[in-house]
């Protein structure tokens, strides 16, 4: 049988068609993956968790000498102006909400229980932290950079599939997300 | 009934480890594991980390054997198995905090540190059902 050179043109190009495909392959995170993955979210769930007893209510106290703070040394033009004229003034409400979001956060990661939404507010935390303390007298700008970062790696990979709760609830929600569009949305968060 | 037995203590030894790992990151280190001696009125100053590092891994084991005991008559079902595992941590948490802790030892309970003794104990619940959940399946 005769091959002329095309044909061999051909196949050599659709096998490079077929390399180059493949590594755009979704990429399946083995189980050890995935334990070691819900480790570093327990381990950062209990992070949250310690923070809170500095700051414990009724009065949350500890908290105020760091919003002080972050009136005098945010880098964000304007921001200094909403701390001293409506978060300080309030700071019984802001003591309230910002114990209880990182109460919600570390019981999120902690029991793996929709860890990417509790991983999504520990961004808008963290977040909030690296503008108001970030350059701070004292601080280390990375501190609040990594809180950060780690919390975006929680919410992009299935954190709480293994050990947590998530693992439950995954394929419960899978299987009412066609009914329900509460189950829809609930399913972006585990 | 054995082969369950055996797993439950060893998820519960190995839940145990992870609740004392979570105990010995703190600012001392491990300062929050004088707390875990306390309740058994067990603390001092030289040995009281190194005795709640060593209680928190035998009574994980304890309730590992309970836990792989009740849920060992069961199929493996997920759910059932990880509120077994959270209701064996808040059963951990009455007897020992609570009844030995706080009642007989009289330990101070404030709203602080039932937040900081109940949620790990919940959360190694957790971990002694999901990983008897795990190992049930890979050995059947």
């Amino acid at each position: 049988m005769h091959v002329s050179s095309s044909d061999h043109l051909t196949a050599a190009h659709a096998r490079s068609e077929q390399h180059e495909r493949d590594l755009l392959r979704p990429v399946t995170l083995s189980e050890r993956s995935l334990l070691l993955l819900a480790l570093v979210r327990i381990f950062v769930g209990w992070l949250w968790f310690q923070q809170l007893f500095w700051k414990l209510p009724p009065d949350f106290a500890g908290l105020h000498r760091y919003v002080v703070k972050e009136g005098t040394y945010t880098f964000l033009p304007g921001y200094s102006f909403v701390i001293q004229h409506v978060l300080l003034p309030n700071f019984l409400v802001l003591g309230a909400f910002t114990w209880t979001s990182e109460l919600v956060v570390a019981l999120c990661l902690l029991f793996g229980l929709f860890t990417r939404f509790g991983a999504i507010l520990a961004i808008v935390l963290a977040l909030q932290l690296y503008v108001g303390l970030a350059y701070a007298p004292g601080e280390w700008y990375w501190t609040y950079g990594m809180l950060v970062l780690l919390g975006l790696v929680l919410a992009a990979a299935p954190a709480g599939r293994r050990l947590g709760v998530d693992q439950w609830l995954a394929l419960r929600l899978d299987g009412a997300r066609e009914t329900s569009r509460v189950a829809r949305i609930l399913r972006w968060f585990v | 009934m054995m082969r369950t037995i055996r797993q439950g203590l060893l998820a519960g030894l190995l839940a145990g480890l992870l609740t004392a790992l979570l105990f010995v990151v703190d600012y001392g280190p491990a300062n929050s594991l004088h707390g875990v001696a306390h309740w058994f009125g067990l603390d001092s100053q030289g040995a009281g980390k190194l005795v709640g590092f060593l209680l928190i891994l035998f009574l994980g084991g304890v309730f590992g054997i309970l836990f792989g005991t009740v849920a060992g008559r069961w199929q493996p079902a997920l759910g059932r198995w990880l509120l077994t595992g959270l209701v064996t941590g808040a059963i951990w948490w009455a007897l020992v905090v609570l009844l030995i802790g706080t009642g007989i030892n009289h330990v101070g309970l404030s709203f602080g540190s039932v937040l900081y003794s109940l949620v790990p104990l919940l959360v190694y619940g957790l971990l002694l059902g999901s990983f008897s959940y795990q190992w049930r399946w890979q050995n059947a």
